[in-house]
This record gives structure tokens, C-alpha cells and sequence, in this order.
């Protein structure tokens, strides 16, 4: 991999994504559920912060990555892309980290505003840009085998509703560990963590079973990039 | 400078091998057409010789090297250029051109190229908004921007009019003149007697012949040669005479010397009736 090269591809990517309105759109959902969260919370109540923080990278990250393959593929731009030196990782990398970048900034923005200034950084960062790129790879993934929107707006509840399931055992409504098999069961507890303390146990859970995860989604990405992006190359 | 040896490939699921035993040899510096028609193996041969299909049997070996052995930085050895516009079109032509070379690190001379396929004054505006034609030139000079050694073009002047097809048939032939390997598959006959030192007919995945275009029309065509003249007044006669001993034909050297001739044909084939002639298929 050329760091080079992907400095580089991050760059259009980020440009391309102004270009095609997702920075705005992101932008605009940031401050929606800013005033949301301002306006009708009118304590301190960090689960719906953090219910907000998880839908926004989540939701919004799959529904991105979707959106600019999508394009992509509209235009055949993806056929000229795999006949250039960049790396299939490269690619990817590219993807994870303008998205990323755009849903750590929208998530700070968000809790900087609800919860003020004084909150563990590291943890929120932590969780909120890996998720964010396990959610894009597995966007990524599912969208490589998808031809228009109506295909991938049909495929997103497949994915999502299963990562949304944690949020039961956050809200207390179960007490499941079978909810820790998904990615996003740390998420929430680094979110949370990020402004109260949690155990020891899930600390460790959470630090290490999110790049774990992460690296399963770029294999699934990666596999998915070459059987269906490469091979359906139209000349 | 590319070898294929053997070369065969099955879709997966199908029952077709859509490339059969395919044996060929372009020599470094030569412009070696494909032709045939729609479904006939040329863009299936083509990405399997650009590595975008595995799974064939056979040797591939391009540039001295395996094409199993190349990694991603083979693209720094070969621009491909798509018979459809491939263009992100919210970016000008300026910026696809700069996205795109920005993945090589030779040296790029993006208004040169914009200027060679009279682009330049459109560097700055939105591609979404070009002709057909504008993105078919574009397209066109994306594969050359990193002066790669070897050329994939494919239908290079499909969608181009007559002047637009002459100014990539020049760029063609001047980059040949600086000893580019360049293979082309197209079913455009003009285009390919043209360009190509060599062409090779392929048919249902089967290479029917390789020969020069020259070659193949002489092959293929009448020994004669056809004489148009004026036979006092405006009557104009035609007749053809055996190019063989041809300046011992008296008939032929009396209308040479004494009427006045209009045109003289020597009677080879046209690329299409060769082959038509060798595969028994039409080319459309």
C-alpha cells in the first residue's frame, strides 16, 4: 500500500463527497438532531445522546457508502478505477477514512453540544470512527453486488435492524450477552463510557472486539470488491 | 511484448468457453487489431489480458513477465482505454484527468493531452455537461496519461465523428511512432486496415486467422486490376485486365496510351468481405 496514493484518494474522496451534497447532508442531520436533542431534552440525559451519537455514524455511514458506490457504478467509474495501481486496500481505506472523518466530526459535534466539553475523547473517538468503518465496509459489501438504490434500500434493514439490536440491552429492556456477538454492543458501551464509567470487563470487551470485528468487515469488503466489482468490469 | 498461448476461458455458469486455445504473439512497437463481432470474445480476451478475469487456462505473458506474477503496479505499464465514457461526472475534465493520474507517479501533461483531442477549452467544465463525443476523448486520453508502454483501446473512435476519429487515429499511429504496443479490438474495418500491422479475426471464441490487413485483402481479393476511360465523347468504358505480365497486356498499354482514363483499381477485398469470406459471419 502507497500512503501516498491513499493521502491522495482521500482527498478526491472527501472532494467527491462535497460534490455529491453528502457533507451537507451530514451536516444538515448534525444540526437537526442538535436543536432535537437542545430543545426537547431539557436535562442532562446522556442515553439519548448516545442513542443519537449511535444512529448518526450508523445509519448515516451506510446509507453514504451506499450512495457514493452507487454513483460510482452509475457512472462506470469503478470499471476505470480497477485498472489503475490502486490498491483494492487503498480503495477501501479511502472510503473508511473521509466517512469516518465526516461521522467523528458530525458525533463531536453532537456531544460537544449535549454534553459539554468534558468527556473521554479517546473512547468517543475510538468508538465512534471504528464503528463507522465497520458499518462502511459492511455498506461497502452490500452494495457491491447491488445495481440501483430501490436494490440497496431493500437490503438496508437486513443490515441495520441486526445492529440496532444492542440498543435493547442499552435501554435496559434485556439483558442479553448474546447482544455482545455484535459490534455494535461496544459501541454503545464506549459511547457511554466516553461519559461514565463502565465495568472493567466491558472496557476490555469493547476495546478489543470492535477491531475485531473491523478487520472481519474489510476481509467480507475486500472478498466482495473482487467478486463483484472486479469481475462484472464492463469494457 | 504480449503472448497468449493456449489461452481459454469458461464464465463461470456457463456452458461456452467464451475464448478458445487463443494463441498469439504481439511484437513491442506494434498495433495488433482484434476484430469481430458483438459477443465474439474480443472484450472477454481484453480483460483477461488487462487481469481482470482469472480463472482462464493457458500462459499469459506480458512484458517478459507472467501476467500471474504482475501486481497492481502492471497499470503502470498499460492504459486502458473503455469504449464507454467512464467519467465521475460532478468533476471537470481537469479534475478526472488530475483524480485519475493522481494513482501514477510519472510525470502527467494534462493540458497537452486535453489540447490533442481539442479539449483544452473545456478543461474547467463539468463533464456532465459534455457531448458524447467530449467523453469519448476524454476517456481516450486517460489512458495515455501515464505514458504506459502498452495501450488497450477499445472501439477507440465509436461515437466520434469523421474529424474527432482522425485526430485519435493520429494520436494512434504517433504514439506507435514512439514504439507503443498498442492492441486494439473493434469491429470498425476502416479503423483496423488502417491502424493495424496485424489483425486477427475471432469468431465464437475461436481466432479464425492473423495476417496483415495487406496480406488478407491480396489473399482474398481478384488478381486484376480495373480500368475506367473515356472512349471518345463521354462514353466512359470499363474493363479489367490479370495483374500478372500486366505491362505485356497490349489491350491495356493501347488505352493507357491513347484514351483518356479516369481511374485504375487494382481489384483486392475489402477487410469486410475478408471476413466475411474467412468466418462466414457478418461483422455487425
Amino acid at each position: 500500500m502507497s500512503i501516498k496514493r491513499l493521502i491522495g484518494t482521500v482527498f478526491w474522496d472527501l472532494r467527491l463527497q462535497v460534490k455529491y451534497q453528502i457533507l451537507t447532508v451530514a451536516a444538515v442531520v448534525t444540526i437537526l438532531y442538535t436543536m432535537i436533542f437542545k430543545l426537547l431534552v431539557r436535562d442532562e440525559f446522556d442515553e439519548i445522546l448516545v442513542l443519537l451519537i449511535f444512529t448518526d455514524p450508523v445509519m448515516l455511514g451506510f446509507i453514504f457508502i451506499g450512495a457514493l458506490v452507487l454513483f460510482e457504478k452509475g457512472s462506470h467509474t469503478l470499471d476505470a478505477l480497477v485498472v489503475t495501481p490502486l490498491r483494492i486496500s487503498e480503495y477501501l481505506f479511502s472510503k473508511v477514512i473521509s466517512l469516518g472523518l465526516i461521522a467523528t466530526v458530525c458525533a463531536l459535534v453532537i456531544a460537544i453540544a449535549g454534553h459539554g466539553l468534558r468527556f473521554n475523547y479517546f473512547l468517543f473517538i475510538y468508538g465512534v470512527f471504528i464503528t463507522s468503518a465497520i458499518v462502511t465496509l459492511l455498506g461497502f459489501a452490500g452494495v457491491s453486488r447491488m445495481r440501483n438504490f430501490n436494490q440497496y434500500f431493500i437490503i438496508i434493514p437486513q443490515f441495520l435492524a441486526p445492529l440496532a439490536l444492542p440498543l435493547l440491552n442499552f435501554f435496559q429492556l434485556t439483558d442479553s450477552w448474546l447482544l455482545y456477538i455484535l459490534p455494535t454492543q461496544a459501541t454503545l458501551n464506549l459511547l457511554w463510557a466516553s461519559f461514565h464509567p463502565i465495568s472493567t470487563s466491558d472496557m476490555v470487551y469493547s476495546l478489543i472486539y470492535l477491531p475485531v470485528w473491523l478487520l472481519l468487515s474489510y476481509n467480507y469488503a475486500a472478498y466482495s470488491f473482487r467478486r463483484h466489482i472486479m469481475v462484472s468490469s464492463k469494457l | 511484448m504480449i503472448q497468449a498461448d493456449n489461452l481459454t476461458f469458461q464464465y463461470p455458469g456457463s456452458h461456452v468457453q467464451a475464448a478458445r486455445n487463443l494463441n498469439f504473439r504481439i511484437e513491442p512497437g506494434e498495433i495488433f487489431g482484434f476484430l469481430g463481432p458483438s459477443g465474439a470474445g474480443k472484450s472477454t480476451t481484453q480483460k483477461i489480458l488487462i487481469g481482470l478475469l482469472k480463472g482462464y487456462t493457458g500462459k499469459i505473458s506480458i512484458m517478459g513477465k507472467s501476467l500471474e506474477d504482475w501486481d497492481p503496479d502492471f497499470y503502470n505499464h498499460v492504459g486502458i482505454g473503455f469504449e464507454l465514457p467512464n467519467h465521475y461526472l460532478k468533476l471537470t475534465a481537469m479534475e478526472n484527468l488530475r483524480f485519475f493520474g493522481s494513482f501514477y507517479s510519472r510525470k502527467k501533461d494534462y493540458l497537452g493531452l486535453l489540447e490533442k483531442v481539442g479539449l483544452l477549452q473545456d478543461a474547467n467544465k463539468i463533464v456532465e455537461n459534455f457531448s458524447k463525443s467530449m467523453k469519448v476523448r476524454l476517456n481516450f486520453i486517460r489512458a495515455l496519461l501515464h505514458d504506459p508502454e502498452i495501450l488497450f483501446l477499445d472501439e477507440p473512435t465509436t461515437g466520434l465523428d469523421p474529424v474527432n476519429s482522425r485526430k485519435i487515429k493520429d494520436i494512434i499511429l504517433d504514439q506507435k511512432a514512439i514504439g507503443k504496443t498498442i492492441f486494439v479490438t473493434t469491429h470498425n474495418m476502416h479503423d483496423a486496415d488502417e491502424l493495424c500491422d496485424r489483425i486477427s479475426f475471432i469468431v465464437d471464441g475461436e481466432l479464425m486467422i492473423t495476417e496483415t490487413p495487406k496480406q488478407l485483402k491480396l489473399d482474398h481479393g481478384k488478381h486484376k486490376v480495373k480500368v475506367e476511360y473515356a472512349d471518345g465523347g463521354q462514353l466512359i468504358k470499363v474493363k479489367e485486365f490479370p495483374l500478372k505480365d500486366i505491362g505485356k497486356d497490349q489491350k491495356f498499354m493501347d488505352i493507357l496510351k491513347t484514351r483518356e482514363v479516369i481511374s485504375i483499381h487494382s481489384q483486392e477485398a475489402s477487410l469486410d468481405e475478408v471476413f466475411i469470406k474467412v468466418t462466414g459471419k457478418n461483422l455487425l
